[in-house]
């Protein structure tokens, strides 16, 4: 193994993952479904398309609470009373490409596409 | 282990320390979990490098554990392990086939590792496995930094070699 060689690999290997996001992201730009998991499962999903106007929510959980703003077409969290509040920084999110996630509340939003998981679709409330 | 080795090695520890402190301080390079410099890993990589496997192991050992106590809690200190313990064995691994100079590829694969194994960590966690979505970005933002890192180490390496020797005072077992 040689330099020349590493870097190759190195850049078939960003390639790779870089295509993988970008086909995500493609995949989960239509019909997109918002799915909140609370600790592995979901307790929420919204029709992020069918929205015509803003909702915000709590997830309150063993006393820690976020809050979450979704609106047409794309999500975010808005609050979370962590103390890193990585996921309040990674601001909007309009496709599945990269999740939402709070590891200390163990929360995660994720967009896909397709049809929802749970009876109940929360759009408007 | 002789005295001036352990010596050594508890001042590397305290560089790798200092350096996890220092960083965790800074404001995140982008607003996604996971994505950092990894700055100590240039003293695990040194260490790793310059005096063995041994060494490098207790470097890695105590940054984590009193990185957690001074810049963490419990929680860091499970995701600093997984990451931690994931880097360590793949680049003790890849330092077996890969020469000096290529010392900046081992850094990329520990990195790669340690983010592979802090991810696998916050799957089990939080018990979902959409975060998974993360790999991709988690996996380039590894071999960036890793180069880096790993180039900086080579650089430290090169230009301490026969202060490190002296230091050891010939007893080096590699």
């Amino acid at each position: 193994m040689n330099s020349k060689k590493a870097v190759l690999v190195l850049a078939a290997i960003v390639l790779a993952c870089a295509a993988l996001m970008l086909i995500r992201g493609a995949m989960t730009s239509e019909n997109k479904i918002a799915a909140v998991y609370l600790d592995g499962k979901v307790i929420r999903e919204i029709e992020l398309d069918k929205l015509t106007e803003p909702i915000e929510f709590d997830i309150t959980e063993n006393g820690n609470t976020n809050r979450v703003r979704a609106e047409r077409g794309r999500i975010r969290m808005i609050s979370a009373d962590c103390p890193d509040k990585v996921c309040v920084n990674q601001g909007w999110i309009d496709n599945g490409a990269v999740p939402i996630v709070c590891l200390p509340h163990k929360i995660t939003i994720e967009i896909k596409g397709g049809s929802p998981e749970l009876d109940a679709v929360a759009g408007g409330v | 282990m002789s005295v001036k080795r352990l010596t050594v090695t508890a001042m590397l520890a305290a560089a790798a320390l200092i350096i996890f402190i220092i960083e965790a301080q800074l404001p995140p390079l982008a607003p996604i979990p996971g994505i950092k410099l990894g700055l100590a890993n240039v003293v695990t990589l040194y260490t790793m490098a310059a005096l063995g496997r041994r060494e490098a192991l207790m470097v890695t050992i105590l940054r984590i554990i009193l990185g957690s106590v001074f810049a963490g809690g419990m929680m860091s200190l499970a995701y600093s392990a997984a990451g931690g313990a994931l880097c360590y064995i793949v680049m003790a691994i890849s330092l077996k086939f890969l020469k000096e100079r290529m010392l900046w590829c081992v850094s990329v694969i520990g990195a790669i590792g340690h983010n592979i194994g802090q991810l696998a960590a916050a799957v089990l966690i939080t018990g979902t496995v959409q975060i998974l979505w993360y790999a991709p970005i988690l996996i380039i933002s590894a071999i960036i930094t890793g180069i880096f890192t790993g180039a900086a180490a080579q650089q430290v390496l090169k230009r301490t070699k026969n202060v490190i020797g002296r230091l050891l005072n010939g007893d080096r077992q590699h």
